[in-house]
């Protein structure tokens, strides 16, 4: 048993293609050495921008012997009558190296087959591994790779030096022009002169005094430690992002905290521009103070020696001010106009190929913002003048230099430049939020009237790429639709908005044949699959709450026209489901609907039973419960108890039993057969009052 | 040691010549990158080995601040170097250099950042980095995949130094324009009335039907000369037709969507004029392009 290594020397790997490379270093040697039966006791993947590497122990000297039942002619072939070995016999064993006398029968798929069992020896670990390193560079898989000479290998960044050991013995191989050795290289900035590795089990600690933290969890608690370092002298905390400690991480071989400075007056600038600026633009921690503003402070981490820090800190901080001053520059030109005036912009941009301008989608955002105003406005107090005015301005902040520089910071700069030019709170928080959520779960506009907006700007958005034939397909959505539908339902439930969301699509539709769409669409079609994609929306969202397909096949009837009520259903079928009368009931309810349909009655037409036509007192005994239960169950549907309105029914079971067990619907007496029918046409009215039972399973 | 602006400049001409390179002069026509000098445009074409490098003039109309900001420059110089095959110690190569101007890289932080350049007027693309010195990109590195579409075969390695920023660090000016272009005059001394001027020029008082009317001429023009067997004179009319694009975008003059078509139509000049470049250079080797 001994350890191995491979190193794989590469030029500067981009920092986001380093974690999956490291999995994929693990998982894919696993493989590969199970293949050639060379187990070894553990791997571990370790890795910088410089160098990806694999630290294998425990690597037996030489694989598995394997045995191996090679199989050949039908059993039948191995003899002749006379006891003589068959031509395809001696010929299989001839071309296996053995007498036709060591062949052996086994069974085979179609009948006994001879065979040979051979065992195959163990190989050397050394041969093998110098075999497997080559085919596991080989193997990795980058998000964009290269080829930079005459062999045309790919890989993620210019492959620069292998260095593989099994035990103390360099393993030889080659690839792209670069052969195996025993060497590595120290950090860059101090030259990387080439250094022999003596073992596996030295690798890490030779590169340790070279400046290279390798091991991933030792640089991620080294960048921690010198993070924190920094901010004891500063006058704040860090604003430690998750995504940028992630990123740094992979950057560098060697964190060195610096701590720098920017002038004062650039904290006029917005606190979601000076960081983007911070961290997209220069890789920076914001200091942030106690109030969770900006101080003036940051700490950018450089990669290597503490050497010239001073120098370094200037630099950093020279190149902020450059960056903060370009910010300025576009964020000072931007506010000399008003967002009306950027609107007027947005004539020459694109929304969509074939879907309009900017300007057409904000003329459409505006009225469907209107029409969902009037919609709620008899149950809501509403600003209607901040709906009609954010609205027209949400798209307006696109065409700002801010914006343009940075695209992520849109909706929050429009905000920014609406509070600074007196538009109100409402609207600027109307613009800034206009984009919310942002994930599954994230929050939604704060103002009723921020939350019109954004659900016009996302049903506009939905309506014209599902009516233009850009649908998501499996896991590509590349115009995040799911996002932004599934936000749009999140809208109307969470802010329990009044709104007909068949409604409100027929509505969006027309806007789009009206203006944008530059073909026509056929209207119908559209409109049915917006529907149907918006349903699945509230599908994926109650499914994710823990309701199931079936429960919510029962509330999917008018569905969306009141997503309010839609929900209280559910809660309903889904609270009641574990009485044990539910399902049965449920199971005795899909069987009048099946005699209705069958029976070709529409349960929704309203005739009357003639209580004179009922004998048995099975059915006289459910028409009477039924009779009796009406009114209280329409009360509770029409107040929202949903709930006690299906406990009601659930009741029923006893009277539903005793019809099915003891009254026969289809029977001669046409009359008494249509009656028989009305009275479970009443029932199940009743019942899809709350839901529709029938599409419940057991 | 605190090199001037021309000190640097000589420095690297040293640098490179003595690793081989042919040092190449600016060529004469404007250009939004030294990616255009023929040197690397058509050298990166060919199987043939070469090693150039040469100070290029840059003009980015839309960066223009008009003197005011302390980086951004509607007009500045970038070093080029292209190596092809690209030799294996590169990346060290190129820190050497920067020893060479006065840069000790243990000194500073030098760091690698993705990024992968591409010109969509040239239909060129590579796989590289920017190179941040302190903070600051001060250098493209790109391995060059594609050029006109094509992709490229030998590979070469195009190193951009930014030199204006380079020499910011080594004289620690937070200032472009105060740099010390030699011994007695600043950077600001030399350029800032014409960088005033030009961001005038690009932002304000540049004629739009005119420059609309010399990008159709040179387009045509260089459909011309390719018909007429002559690429490397329809080069020209390729960097001019890229200048006036540029030129018409600073103004505000061309919409989203148009914008994409000029883009378009340069490309598509570009790769005639390399179709007709290799037809004339390497007629074998096309004949067995399909």
């Amino acid at each position: 048993m001994k350890n191995a290594l491979l190193e794989i020397g590469v030029e500067t790997l981009p920092a986001r293609f380093i974690p999956s490379a490291l999995a994929q270093l693990e998982s894919k040697a696993a493989a590969l050495l199970a293949g050639r039966r060379l187990v070894p006791a553990s791997l571990k993947a370790m890795g910088t921008p410089m160098r990806l590497a694999l630290v294998l122990t425990g690597v037996p000297e030489r694989s598995e012997p394997q045995e191996l039942e090679l199989t050949g002619p039908p059993a039948r072939l191995w003899k002749d009558e006379s006891g003589a070995f068959t031509k395809q016999a001696e010929g299989f064993a001839k071309a296996q190296g053995v007498k036709p006398a060591d062949l052996v029968v086994v069974p085979g798929p179609k009948g006994e087959l001879l065979a040979v069992r051979k065992t195959l020896p163990g190989e050397n670990a050394a041969k093998v591994l110098s075999e497997v390193f080559p085919a596991l560079i080989g193997a990795l898989e980058f998000p964009k790779s290269l080829v930079w000479e005459e062999s045309k290998f790919r890989f993620g960044r210019p492959l620069r030096g292998l260095c593989a050991l099994y035990g103390k013995k360099p393993l030889r191989f080659s690839l792209a022009g670069v052969k195996s050795g025993s060497k590595t290289r120290g950090l860059a900035a101090l030259g990387a002169k080439p250094v022999t590795v003596p073992s596996p089990e030295k690798y890490a600690a030779l590169l340790r005094d070279r400046c290279v933290l390798v091991d991933v969890e030792e640089r991620r608690k080294a960048l921690r430690k010198t993070l924190e370092s920094a901010a004891k002298r500063s006058s704040g905390a860090i604003d430690e992002d998750q995504d940028l400690l992630e990123r740094v991480l992979f950057l560098v071989e060697h964190p060195v905290a610096v701590l720098g400075r920017f002038d004062a007056a650039y904290l006029e600038l917005p606190k979601a521009l000076l960081s983007m600026v911070m961290k997209a633009q220069l890789l920076f921690f914001p200091i942030l103070g106690k109030d969770g503003a900006m101080t003036g402070e940051f700490v950018g981490v450089r990669d290597g020696v503490s050497e010239g820090q001073r120098e370094v800190q200037t630099g950093f901080e020279r190149v902020i001010a450059a960056r903060l001053a370009d910010a300025r520059f576009f964020f000072r030109r931007d506010r000399e106009a008003r967002l009306a005036y950027h609107a007027k912009k947005l004539e020459r941009v694109s929304f969509q190929k074939g879907l309009g301008s900017l300007a057409d989608k904000t003329e459409r955002v505006a009225r469907l913002a209107e029409w969902l105003a009037h919609a709620v406005l008899q149950d809501r107090a509403l600003d209607g003048s901040a709906v009609t005015t954010a609205s027209r301005l949400v798209y307006a902040d696109l065409v700002t230099g801010v914006v343009g520089e940075f695209p992520e910071l849109q909706g929050v700069m429009g905000g920014v430049y609406a509070r600074a030019e007196g538009l109100g709170e409402k609207v600027a928080l109307a613009l800034e939020e206009f984009y919310q959520p942002a994930q599954a779960r994230g929050p939604l506009p704060t103002h009723l009237e921020g939350c019109l907006v954004s659900l016009a700007g996302k049903l506009d958005t939905v309506c014209m790429m599902l009516a233009g034939g850009f649908r998501p397909s499996g896991s590509e959505d590349p115009f995040a639709l799911r996002r932004l539908g599934n936000g749009a339902v999140r809208i109307v439930l969470e802010r329990q908005l009044p709104v007909d969301l068949e409604q409100a699509v027929d509505a969006a539709l027309g806007l789009a044949a009206e203006r944008g769409a530059e073909a026509p669409f056929d209207a119908a079609k559209a409109r049915a699959e917006v529907l149907e994609f918006l349903w699945q929306r509230v599908e994926t969202l109650f499914l994710e709450k823990d309701y199931k397909a079936d429960e919510l096949r029962a509330v999917r009837a008018g569905g969306l026209k009141d997503l309010v009520r839609t929900f209280h259903r559910l809660a309903a079928v889904h609270a009641l489901r574990p009485d044990p009368d539910f399902v049965p009931v449920a199971a005795a309810f899909k069987r009048a609907s099946n005699i209705l349909r069958q029976a070709g009655i529409d349960p929704s037409g309203a005739e009357e039973v003639d209580a004179v036509l009922l004998t048995d007192p099975a059915e006289q005994a459910l028409h009477a419960a039924v009779a009796l239960l009406e009114g209280d169950v329409r009360e509770k549907v029409a107040q929202g108890d949903h709930l006690s309105a299906l406990r009601a029914l659930v009741g029923l079971k006893p009277e539903v039993d005793r019809f099915f067990d003891g009254v026969m619907v289809m029977v001669d007496d046409e009359r008494v057969k249509r009656n028989r029918l009305q009275l479970l046409a009443r029932l199940a009215r009743l019942f899809t009052a709350v839901a529709d039972i029938s599409h419940i399973q057991a | 040691m605190k090199l001037t602006l021309q000190d640097t400049i000589m420095s690297l001409e040293r640098f490179w010549a003595r690793e081989g390179c042919l040092i190449a002069q600016p060529y004469d026509l404007e250009k939004g990158a030294g990616t255009f000098n023929p040197a690397t445009f058509f050298g990166a074409l060919t199987k043939a080995p070469t090693r150039a490098a040469y100070v290029e003039p840059c003009r980015r109309p839309a960066d223009g601040r008009y003197g005011d900001n302390p980086n951004r420059l509607a007009k500045y110089f970038q070093y080029q170097v292209i190596l092809k095959p690209a030799p294996s110690d590169v990346q060290q190569l190129y820190l050497r250099s920067l020893a060479a101007i006065g840069l000790e890289p243990k000194k500073h932080d030098i760091r690698w950042i993705e990024d992968d350049w591409e010109s969509p007027t040239l239909g060129a693309a590579g796989v590289g980095w920017e190179v941040w010195l302190d903070g600051m990109e001060v250098t493209q590195f790109t391995y060059f995949q594609q050029m006109g579409g094509r992709a490229l075969d030998p590979v070469s390695v195009e190193i951009t130094y930014g030199v204006e920023r380079l020499v910011m660090y080594a004289q620690k000016k937070d200032n472009i324009f105060d740099v010390m272009y030699n011994d007695s005059l600043t950077y600001g001394d030399v350029f800032k009335d014409q960088e005033r001027e030009l961001s005038r020029y690009h932002f304000e008082a540049s004629d739009p039907a005119m420059l609309t009317r010399h990008f159709e001429d040179h387009e045509a023009e260089c459909r011309r000369l390719c018909e007429a067997d002559l690429p490397l004179a329809a080069y020209d009319s390729v960097l001019r037709a890229s200048h006036l694009f540029n030129l018409l975008d600073a103004r505000g003059a061309i919409s989203v969507t148009e914008r994409q078509q000029y883009i378009g139509r340069v490309r598509a000049l570009a790769k005639r004029v390399i179709g007709a470049y290799l037809k004339l250079k390497e007629p074998a080797a096309q004949e067995a392009v399909p």
